[in-house]
């Protein structure tokens, strides 16, 4: 795709994006009509209390207080994880890297139930901060420890750098169970907010997730070129004149908390990292450039859908980390047999 | 143009590749490096490419210290084509071309018609313009590998290191690139030093040759004085025939 298309692809995304947003907060127990949503949006800003008068004091609860912050917790978890996914993807050189494949997520969460268990035995009280900061000492610590396993001198074998996040994950994953078993009073509850879910977003929540995904995507998007020149091998970019051992750091630690931002609120949410990358490639090819803020937006509003699915789709709330990982392992099964047929 | 004095090169601390290398390229040379497998040629092209990292004081590239260079500003001296480079995604021609500009844009630059117009002509001096909008994944090794050399001269380096270019290429293309090579650098802006594995090429296109033997150079100088029977005999171990003339001709007994 040439380049000045990008702005029509981005305005395309923006308003796919805002009209995903706008169907998550209408749907659910309560059908809210667009219009009236847009008022209560208005409404919200100081000043402009005016524009949501008449309306159902309910209908105005239920936007503001419930819906808002889960479709925008969806929105910028899908922003990250999506973000996060297209910039890895290109730093391995590699359409199947995923934040959550690579062992980023499995480090957030023992990092998150570590903080938790932590500040708990202690007595310290709301362990929000330490939670954050292990997610993403033991997000950013896994990739970095699956790809220094996965490296061969100048070589970077995929399979070496997969089977290496999925031991990691592993490892990691049991590792938090034995936490969860020994150490958490209400395993139940902890096991539940790490399988993915935006029911219980806040607006406090969002404040923490919000600019870090998006500052995150942003500078990552500056890293394009960057990125771009990755794909002629590390030794490659080098002689293109890439500083790639600094560069390589930059991208792996935003990319990572992009990531591990996201668990301690959320939970792990899989493969949004692999399918978004993918399908906006093949429409607007593989320069890093349009990818990474293409695929953030294209990410946020996959989430929203998503996590309607969850809501909406039966009476029951399925979690979302449950329907991504349904949708995305099979379309992880189905990447590979169609790299095995080209 | 660049300046190798006194370069040891060991991998890990293993036995010596390049023992005590000394040599000097001059601006606008064609400076072919031959040996046998094994020989260094192209450790000694890794070290001057930092691929691997030399002592300080080894290497200069216009009397600085290649330590001291930083990656963007060698890039724009140096360029680099590897021997075969791999790729998954599935960027044009025209996309891997324009890459050769990194070094020359900054952050928060986009690439200017003028950028554009330089990729237009590196493209155009290898045959690939005509590629600029197929898939470097679906081009053959020869095209593929014609497009990396645009993309390097996209870099406008004044010095250009080529491990074996033409290793994947057939016969046609061989000669095509290397005769853009020599016409560029007999335009006398573009210093080439390249790895070699076939005398005869060497001897058509290098006004100079380095013979390495075991990490040492053995014979160093114009083609006709360096390619005879007896160096051959020494760094290769073979029997050759020479047949003077223009090009000097290495014929296999």
């Amino acid at each position: 795709m040439r380049r000045r298309h990008w702005g029509l692809v981005i305005i395309a995304l923006v308003l796919a994006l805002v009209l995903a947003a706008l169907l998550g907060t209408s749907i659910g127990t309560e059908r809210i009509p667009f219009l009236d949503i847009a008022r209560i949006i208005a409404g919200m800003v100081p000043g402009m209390e005016h524009l949501s008068g008449g309306l159902p004091e309910k209908w105005i609860t239920i936007v503001v207080r419930v819906r808002l912050p889960i479709v925008l917790m969806a929105l910028f978890v899908g922003v990250g994880l999506a973000g996060s996914g297209a910039s890895m993807q290109g730093l391995f050189r590699n359409p199947l890297v995923d934040p959550f494949i690579i062992g980023i997520s499995a480090g957030g969460a023992f990092g998150t139930v570590l903080g938790q268990v932590i500040f708990n035995q202690m007595g310290w009280g709301d362990s929000l901060y330490p939670r954050m900061l292990l997610s993403f000492i033991f997000g950013f610590g896994s990739v970095f420890l699956a790809y220094s396993i996965a490296r061969r001198g100048n070589r970077l074998p995929i399979a070496n750098l997969l089977l290496g996040g999925i031991a990691l994950s592993a490892f990691l994953t049991s590792a938090t169970y034995f936490l969860i078993y020994f150490f958490v009073e209400n395993p139940t509850e902890v096991i539940f907010s790490l399988m993915g879910t935006c029911g219980n977003s806040t607006w406090t929540e969002l404040l923490w997730v919000a600019p870090v995904v998006v500052i995150g995507s942003i500078v990552l998007s500056f890293y394009g070129r960057d990125l771009n020149a990755f794909s002629a091998g590390e030794e490659g970019a080098k002689h293109l004149g890439v500083d790639v051992e600094k560069s390589k750091l930059i991208i792996l630690a935003i990319a990572s908390m992009m990531t591990a931002i996201t668990v301690p609120f959320v939970g792990i949410v899989g493969f949004v990292g692999l399918i978004i990358p993918h399908m906006l490639r093949r429409v607007v090819g593989p320069d890093h450039r349009i990818l990474i803020p293409g695929s953030a937006l294209l990410g946020g509003t996959f989430l929203i859908l998503s996590d309607l699915a969850s809501r909406a789709l039966t009476d029951m709330i399925i979690p979302l980390g449950i329907i991504t990982g349904l949708l995305g392992g099979a379309f992880f099964i189905y990447l590979l047999i169609a790299r095995r047929e080209a | 143009m660049l300046r190798i004095s006194h370069l040891n090169f060991s991998y890990n601390g293993g036995p010596a590749v390049l023992k005590g290398i000394d040599l000097r390229v001059e601006e606008g040379q064609f400076l072919g490096i031959l040996g046998p497998n094994g020989s260094g040629k192209s450790t000694l092209l890794r070290c001057i490419t930092r691929s691997d990292r030399v002592e300080n004081g080894s290497v200069f590239l216009r009397g600085v210290d290649i330590n001291q260079i930083g990656r963007r500003e060698m890039a724009r001296m140096v360029a680099v084509v590897p021997q075969e480079e791999l790729h998954e995604f599935q960027f044009t021609a025209l996309e891997v071309a324009s890459m050769g500009r990194y070094p020359h844009l900054g952050r928060f630059e986009f690439e200017s018609p003028v950028h554009g117009r330089i990729v237009e002509k590196a493209m155009r001096s290898t045959g690939t313009w005509d590629l600029r909008d197929k898939r470097i994944t679906s081009l053959s090794g020869g095209e593929k590998q014609r497009v990396v050399i645009a993309r390097a001269l996209a870099q406008e380096p004044s010095l250009l290191l080529l491990d074996e270019p033409t290793k994947n290429l057939d016969i046609s293309h061989t000669l095509e690139i290397l005769s853009s090579m020599e016409r560029m650098n007999s335009k006398g802006d573009l210093t080439v030093v390249a790895v070699f594995h076939d005398l005869n090429l060497a001897a058509r296109y290098c006004s100079r040759v380095v013979l390495l033997k075991e990490g040492r150079v053995r014979y160093d100088g114009a083609v006709d004085q360096v390619l005879n029977r007896k160096a051959i005999l020494d760094v290769f171990g073979v029997n050759v025939g020479i047949r003077r003339g223009d090009p000097l001709r290495v014929d296999i007994l």
